[in-house]
């Protein structure tokens, strides 16, 4: 990155020998606003979804009984299984055939049944299809089973942010916090309204899985925020880079980091998904795998243009940086006119003196306080030792 | 360093960074020959294998939840430990397997049954209330087949002969017993104790879906034993009787429960053992005479082992469990050392009560529960809306018996949640696509770390055999000595670990590429950055094990698996990175490999510009 090679109007390499190098200068943070535009409208289309199509819910839910009939042995077709189940004095809420071959079976869902019944239907199908009623497996579940999961799911989730806005808080700074659930609430909405969307069934397995996304999509936030805590430890010692700028490069350098992470994140996640619908076709494997595939790719896109950004419009909130914004467009306007900065700084002069009350010191992460404590300092050195000349190098680079 | 304050510092730094690498190799094999030691070790010395759970082997999962009335606070842990000991000797007493029976969550209780032999009727009514009969008592008599057994260890010679003769009172024996309403038909309800019941009287609880009728029965005993046993009205004192009805000791506690009550009574054959272990509910109809035992009594002071029990027979129930609005422990108001249970009757239970008292004034009363009589007070006067049980109680028993009267032998109401069987098929066919679907993601990501990092792939590849080495016979470890099962859901996150295992390598080793891209060579890049890798797998590892721990601790159901192996992975993951990742990194760093532009995968440029790295150095 400090080398002064790929200025612009030379020859620039292709975009994925930049993200290969991390050396791409997309202004992530410059049209943040069409990105929270964009997730907006796509929440609040999904939102309509939710609200007036609904979810689908699954046998948890609804309560009832699933049979799982294996029928490699049988020429009894779904039909017939389905026909026999009616006979039997149950109503068919969904059959389908899973898996393929020798695996090959059908699953047959019906309403909540009497246990003498439960019985009676498969003595019914294992008669319609020659399977023996040993060989056929049956799940019933009552219908507050997927309500107290979900209500156990919906405190874990609790617990869950709390912890986790507390350790970002502490390893990190109290904005990043913020802005990190901020993008998790977005993540869990856009797959719950994703779900609605195209009618995928909500299990159980499904809300728990959400959750583990949580952690997931957390983990990619957590390495652009490092990457940002890194890049801006010494903004406010110098005029060389505004905060947004500073978290820019950090994006850019980390997005190589975030595709990697996120592409081998949903890899083992596609083979999950690709064995829990191919061959078992219903259950828990695919409810976990469906629900993380969609929530990491939501996730990897949130820490990249929401989190980030996030960070940066809370910071320019706080006086410090507002007045760090001013000197270095001062600085800047010594040296040449660039429109952005310069406008930043404007709106950031008038801003109100209860802002600048609002932004105690102690909200700022130790790194940003500009004299550090002595001790603090030198474990901050050492930890980011070589990042100083970074800053100043790639931003001569970006200013051209 | 552009700085010239820090132009010496970082290198003083790299000199104490070359870190000796063979300590760590030699701490993880430690590790590693540690944790297969203790597996083989646990699993007696034969190849260890996780514990699989019900829905990679075969059997019956259920979840029963607590249900309380009234109230949303869940029940206390005692409550669901007193609750999960019951069931379990319930679920014993069914005659399966190994059962595995435990508290989930606050509020639920799963049992787990392996095998495909599962009685899925007789399993689902564990969680039954059980609710509370009192009976008055016909006749009772000892029954010393447990303190023979026990004797017959010791010394087989000896018999109890002369505790026998203390016979106990046969009081209104004749009349009631003449009646003899089979127990088990059913047919003939005494219609006064009907009209009342209305709920949770147990019709449900009936046996009679079993396989057996009672024909089989008489079949397997024979018909002379048959026809002997359904004409006794006593004991039968002659030799040849007791011969014939020698089979009865053969059948079985559920073909026990199918007999009439006064044929379970009076065969002498017929042991306690065999009436406390029939189904749950045998003795629950209101309406019909049943045949139970109390619990066992010390036959001698000095031998608690040495037991013996009263075998009673009873008359229909016209008082039930619902008739009793509380009951509490209090102290005999003449004797205050003595313990008593204070019972309160509803306005209903009242009449029936004194009815009760009335009718069996001088006699005694058995209270029933779960197949068993837990006490049998006899009643010295007539009340009506409260009474009071006294007795040889000590503050426990008292205790425990005044619960019982409360809510039945469960401390609370149970209902059945979820009830999954899984064929052993079906099962084999979910191990098989769950570890086909660890097998294609572990090789994607392989493939892809290969393609993206080149050489790099193979410390890839290392880390991951390594996690695995530890993964495994950890998994191993806790299924045999904690009792761990491995379930689909659990190997979900594995493959979900595959992915995040694999990205604290990415971390890594984007961070040496970025430390090279500046010009390092990779002696220099690695250790530095490894200490900013450090940090950012630290921080992301531990939003990881927060949603693990906070999934695993608060969730209820299968996920709870797949919360704890993401957890175990993520941990592992941490150790592999820092023990075997990190050294190896630092170690191919001294070597030529990782400066090999075509070789390494790390190199942001063609040429590496090291001119311009020396130039800052």
């Amino acid at each position: 990155m400090s080398t002064k090679q790929t200025e612009q109007g030379q020859k620039r390499p292709n975009v994925f020998s930049q993200l290969y190098r991390g050396e791409t200068d997309f202004q992530f943070v410059r049209h943040r606003k069409k990105f929270y535009i964009a997730s907006a409208v796509v929440i609040a289309a999904l939102a309509v979804v939710m609200f007036t199509k609904g979810f689908v819910l699954g046998i948890d839910f609804a309560g009832g009984v699933q049979y799982n009939v294996p029928v490699a042995d049988t020429s009894a077709t779904l039909e017939d299984v389905e026909g026999a189940v009616e006979g039997a004095g149950a109503e068919v809420a969904s059959g389908q055939v899973a898996g393929t071959g020798d695996g090959r079976s059908y699953v047959v869902r019906v309403g909540e049944l009497e246990s003498d019944q439960v019985e009676a239907v498969r003595t019914a199908i294992a008669d319609e299809t020659g399977v023996g009623t040993d060989a056929i497996s049956v799940s019933e579940v009552s219908a507050t089973w997927g309500a107290a999961v979900s209500e156990q799911a919906l405190i874990a989730l609790v617990v869950f942010l709390i912890l986790v806005a507390i350790f970002i808080w502490i390893r990190f700074e109290r904005r990043m916090a913020l802005a990190a659930i901020a993008a998790l609430l977005h993540d869990m909405v856009l797959t719950a309204g994703f779900y609605a969307l195209v009618g995928f069934e909500i299990t159980p397995s499904t809300i728990v899985g959400m959750l583990t996304i949580l952690g997931y999509s957390l983990y990619d936030t957590v390495v652009v925020f490092d990457k940002v805590q890194e890049n801006t430890a010494q903004l406010l010692k110098s005029r060389n880079q505004t905060f947004a700028e500073g978290v820019n490069d950090a994006i850019n350098q980390t997005l190589m980091r975030s595709i990697n992470t996120s592409i081998i994140g949903v890899l083992p996640v596609a083979a999950l998904l690709f064995v829990g619908v191919g061959l078992l076709g219903v259950g828990t494997l695919k409810d976990l795998a469906l629900v993380l595939f969609i929530g990491m790719a939501v996730g990897a896109y949130s820490s990249i243009f929401l989190a980030a950004p996030w960070l940066v419009d809370m910071a320019e909130r706080s006086a410090i940086y507002q007045r760090h914004n001013q000197k270095v467009a001062a600085k800047r306007a010594g040296e040449e006119d660039e429109g952005r900065p310069a406008r930043k700084s404007a709106k950031a002069a008038a801003a109100d003196d209860d802002r600048i009350e609002f932004a105690k010191t102690d909200e700022l992460p130790l790194e940003l306080i500009e004299e550090p404590a002595p001790a603090r300092a030198g474990a901050s050195a050492s930890r980011s030792g070589g990042s100083n000349p970074r800053p100043g190098g790639s931003k001569k680079r970006k200013r051209r | 360093m552009a700085s010239v304050t820090g132009a010496d510092r970082p290198r003083k730094k790299i000199q104490r960074k070359r870190l000796p690498v063979a300590p760590y190799f030699v701490a993880l094999l430690l590790v590693v020959g540690i944790l297969w030691a203790a597996a083989l070790a646990g699993a007696g010395w034969k190849f260890p294998t996780p514990k699989l759970g019900l829905d990679l082997q075969g059997g019956l999962s259920m979840t029963l939840t607590a249900y309380q009335q009234g109230t949303d606070d869940p029940p206390t842990a005692e409550t669901m430990e007193q609750a999960r000991q019951i069931i379990e000797g319930r679920v014993n007493s069914t005659g399966v397997a190994e059962p595995e029976v435990y508290v989930e969550g606050t509020e639920n209780i799963v049992v787990n049954v392996a095998g495909d032999e599962v009685d899925e009727q007789a399993l689902r009514d564990v969680g039954a209330p059980a609710e509370l009969r009192f009976r008055l008592v016909t006749n009772a008599v000892e029954d010393y087949s447990a303190l023979e057994e026990a004797l017959a260890e010791e010394s087989p010679s000896e018999e109890p002969t002369d505790e026998a003769a203390e016979t106990p009172t046969e009081e209104a024996a004749s009349e009631d017993a003449g009646e003899t309403p089979s127990a088990e038909d059913g047919e003939t309800p005494t219609g006064e104790a009907t009209s009342e019941d209305t709920s949770g009287s147990g019709q449900a609880e009936t046996t009679d879906d079993a396989d057996v009728t009672i024909d089989d029965v008489w079949a397997k005993v024979g018909d002379e034993a048959a026809a002997a046993a359904q004409a006794l009205t006593a004991a039968p004192a002659d030799e040849a009787t007791m011969a014939l009805l020698e089979p009865f000791g053969e059948l079985t506690p559920e073909e026990v429960s199918l007999l009439p009550a006064n044929v379970q009574f009076f065969v002498p054959q017929i042991t306690c053992e065999q009436l406390d272990n029939r189904p749950p509910g045998a003795v629950q109809q209101p309406d019909v005479e049943v045949t139970a035992c109390s619990a066992p009594e010390p036959a001698t002071a000095d031998d608690p082992s040495l037991t013996f029990s009263y075998k009673y027979l009873l008359q229909p129930a016209t008082v039930l469990g619902s008739d009793v609005t509380t009951a509490d422990v209090g102290t005999d108001q003449a004797n205050l050392n003595q313990f008593v249970v204070n019972v309160q009757f509803s306005s209903e239970g009242a009449d029936k009560w004194s009815a009760l008292t009335n009718e069996g004034l001088g006699s005694q009363v058995a209270i029933v529960l779960d197949n068993e009589v837990v006490s049998a007070p006899t009643i010295q006067e007539v009340s009506s809306n409260s009474t009071q049980i006294s007795g040889e109680f000590t503050a426990a028993e008292a205790n425990q018996l005044a619960d019982q009267l409360n809510f039945g032998s469960l401390p609370t109401t149970f209902v059945v949640e979820t009830v999954n069987e899984v064929t052993a098929t079906l099962g084999v066919d979910q191990l098989e696509a769950g570890i086909f679907a660890m097998a294609i993601g572990i090789a994607l990501v392989i493939v892809y770390c290969f393609v993206y990092y080149r050489i790099i792939g193979f410390v890839v590849l290392g880390s991951l055999i390594v996690a695995a080495a530890i993964l495994y016979p950890t998994v191993a470890l806790l299924g045999s000595q904690m009792g761990l099962t491995m379930t689909l859901a659990g190997i979900a996150g594995f493959v979900v670990a595959v992915g995040i295992t694999a990205d604290s390598f990415v971390v890594y080793f984007e961070r040496i590429k970025e430390e090279m891209a500046g010009g390092r060579s990779a002696r220099s890049a690695v250790p530095r950055a490894w200490v900013r890798a450090r940090r950012t797998v630290l921080s992301a590892s531990a939003v990881s094990i927060i949603s693990a721990v906070v999934l695993y601790i608060l969730a209820i159901g299968p996920v709870r698996g797949f919360a704890f192996t993401l957890g175990l992975s993520t941990i592992v993951d941490l150790l592999v990175v820092f023990v075997f990742t990190h050294p190896i990194a630092e170690w191919m760093a001294r070597g030529r490999v990782l400066n090999n532009v075509h070789l390494s995968g790390l190199h942001s440029k063609a040429t590496p510009a090291t001119g311009d790295a020396a130039a800052k150095a």
